[in-house]
């Protein structure tokens, strides 16, 4: 966008509380972001039934049992004097025994690259996971421009779609790399099973009490922090930490239903290579392979599942894990039964290349 | 809705109209009021209010700005049971002015509409683009994002508004803000 008026870059106001005109537009990106044509015909569904319902007021009021204060009165107490601290490691396993159940699930997924130089931060990059279990899983990574990147794993065959629509079926004795590369850094993408599973006694957990981060309440909020950093930073040759090298994960878990409805993962700066590495270019958009970075200056970046490379579990782009990735959960319905197939005009991938 | 040889009924009218004008009536409620629940609730109502007057609706007019006019009385109303003050009848007015000004009267044309408004995000620059992504896409709270991109919550606020006020410039240079 060009013919910016200079005038607009002096704040008018922090929240669009002032201008008509602002408030306008921001009305209109939450409408963008937050509504889907589903969720309005919901909307309209709800007031055509309420036009045909009677009246049930009275009825919601009659419904109160006498009984039903004393026992809300005492759930309010027991949860008062819950123990936080003992009991947050039960509530993951109990996340992690539900997660485990073979489920249609869908996450957005976000990650939030590193900057390579302080006045350079990259745009955040989104993704679309669904997952049925350990062994069926899709994921949808939309970067900036539109150009969309899919990799899918059904049982044995994982699989890449490229922004240019070709398709590859990887090496069977390759394993799905939990790690997909993008030109920002890392992308960790595992069913939530596995990635709770990370959360091993390296990890304190506690509940934290932060109204803010679970967005709505009614969430048990549970933040898992790794011990001694330092010390674990050092020994990259730890095969879990190699596996996931968060050093906070945060959590959101209905307690209803023991259903993780968000997982973000923060990494530590130090983490793969920084930010003091990075000279040159950046590195080339995914799909876009035509030539690949000098050696010496980022390193080789085999392109996942084309080559014998070992990825045993961890972050191997040269920017190493990002700054932080987010699961959350959204609402969806099962997934068609060939979703997690290959496309139809994959090609065998030719380990000679 | 199905399909038959039956003259349409008002319920089957009031449901068109409804799914046609429902995007845009939510957009004005969301400049209109601010707390989210509340929209939800002053939405439901406003369509309950419309059908119950559906009879009292001049058709030579617009649908969209007649359900606009019973939205913004209900949230005036909604506000005062609450005992909270959402916007003057002034700002109100001009916030319709610029939901005429994007009105196609039409769910199509609202369609069209947000197309431009995607095309102007994607104009926007990368800094205004990736915060406008992270507040209202991954609805991430401000100071994350103040955290995430290195900066005080002042000047990510500041990036916010300046990115909304881009927007506002290239929707109006493309004819849909007044």
């Amino acid at each position: 966008m060009t013919n910016i008026d200079p005038n607009l870059s002096r704040p008018e106001s922090n929240d669009p509380n002032g201008l008509p005109q602002d408030r306008f537009v921001d009305a209109l990106l939450a409408h963008k972001f937050s509504e889907t044509r589903e969720s309005m015909d919901a909307r309209i569904d709800r007031v055509l039934r309420s036009i045909h319902a009677k009246p049930s007021r009275a009825h919601s009021i009659r419904s109160w049992h006498w009984w039903a204060i004393p026992l809300a009165a005492l759930i309010a107490i027991s949860i008062l004097f819950m123990p936080t601290s003992s009991s947050a490691s039960a509530v993951v396993q109990s996340a992690a025994r539900v997660a485990r159940k073979s489920v249609d699930r869908q996450y957005q997924v976000i990650l939030i690259p590193k900057g390579r130089r302080v006045s350079d931060q990259p745009p955040p990059i989104f993704a679309t996971l669904d997952v049925r279990d350990s062994q069926h899983m899709r994921i949808e990574i939309h970067f900036q421009g539109g150009r969309t990147e899919i990799h899918g794993r059904d049982g044995d065959t994982s699989w890449q779609q490229r922004p240019d629509g070709s398709a590859i079926i990887s090496d069977r004795n390759i394993p799905w790399p939990r790690w997909v590369e993008t030109p920002d850094g890392s992308l960790l993408v595992d069913s939530m099973a596995e990635m709770l599973k990370d959360l091993d006694d390296s990890y304190d957990i506690a509940k934290v009490d932060d109204a803010q981060a679970c967005g709505r309440s009614g969430l048990l909020q549970i933040r898992a922090s790794r011990q001694e950093i330092e010390s674990v930073v050092a020994s990259q040759s730890d095969e879990k930490l190699h596996r996931n090298p968060a050093e906070r994960i945060e959590m959101c878990i209905d307690p209803a239903t023991n259903e993780v409805i968000r997982l973000e993962m923060f990494f530590p700066v130090q983490s793969g290579p920084g930010p003091s590495d990075q000279h040159g270019p950046p590195p080339p958009p995914m799909g876009e392979r035509g030539s690949p970075p000098p050696m010496g200056e980022r390193g080789s970046r085999p392109p996942m599942g084309e080559r014998g490379s070992p990825r045993g579990g961890g972050p191997h782009g040269p920017l190493g894990p990002p700054q932080s990735i987010s699961f959350e959960r959204t609402e969806t319905t099962s997934f068609p039964s060939d979703w997690f197939k290959a496309p139809a005009h994959a090609v065998e991938a030719d380990p000679t290349q | 809705m199905k399909l038959t040889n039956r003259e349409p009924s008002a319920h089957d009218v009031f449901e068109l109209l409804a799914r046609d004008h429902a995007d845009h009536l939510l957009v004005f409620l969301r400049a209109v009021v601010r707390d989210r629940s509340m929209v939800d609730d002053v939405f439901q109502e406003t369509m309950m209010v419309a059908w119950r007057r559906l009879a009292d609706f001049d058709r030579t007019r617009s649908f969209g700005a007649w359900l606009r006019g019973i939205g913004s009385r209900v949230a005036m109303d909604f506000a005062g049971r609450k005992r909270m003050v959402i916007v003057d009848p002034t700002m109100i007015q001009e916030i319709e002015q610029h939901s005429v000004a994007f009105d196609g009267d039409h769910a199509h044309a609202f369609q069209t509409r947000m197309a431009t408004l995607d095309d102007c995000i994607e104009r926007l620059p990368n800094d205004y683009s990736q915060v406008i992504q992270m507040v209202y896409r991954a609805d991430l709270p401000l100071r994350k994002i103040a955290s995430n991109l290195a900066l005080t919550e002042e000047a990510v606020k500041k990036r916010i508004q300046r990115a909304r006020a881009l927007l506002a410039q290239c929707l109006h240079r493309k004819g849909v803000l007044a």
